[in-house]
């Protein structure tokens, strides 16, 4: 399975 | 009084996570949390890709170029948004740059 980036992203 | 500078992240950054901050498997969700004493964090599969490279050694750049050659994406796009990515959670001392 190829990985896409994606802009990064992260629940506080 | 002069205010603490704010560090700013750029390519030849060598971010790591804090002493005060802990990466921990959630049993629970299956996911992996970044424990914080004030906060619990959910990063997603790029964040933790970036955190795992944050060992205080590899400079920004080079995580970037490593990221760049592992999602097959431009360099100059992912070092943009590990830069920002940087920048944000360090200005949350979750990151140190």
């Amino acid at each position: 399975m190829t990985k896409t980036w994606k802009k990064p992203q992260m629940c506080q | 009084m002069t205010r603490p500078q704010r560090p700013i992240a750029g390519a030849q950054s060598r971010p790591a996570l804090p002493r005060h901050v802990r990466m921990h498997f959630d049993e629970r969700r299956g996911a992996w949390a970044l424990l914080s004493p004030e906060k619990v964090l959910w990063p997603d599969e790029i964040s933790l890709a970036i955190l795992r490279r944050c060992d205080g050694r590899s400079e920004a750049g080079a995580i970037a170029r490593s990221l760049a050659l592992d999602y097959e994406a431009d360099e100059d796009e992912v070092l943009a948004d590990v830069l920002a990515f940087l920048q944000d959670w360090s200005d949350r001392m979750v990151v140190r740059l």
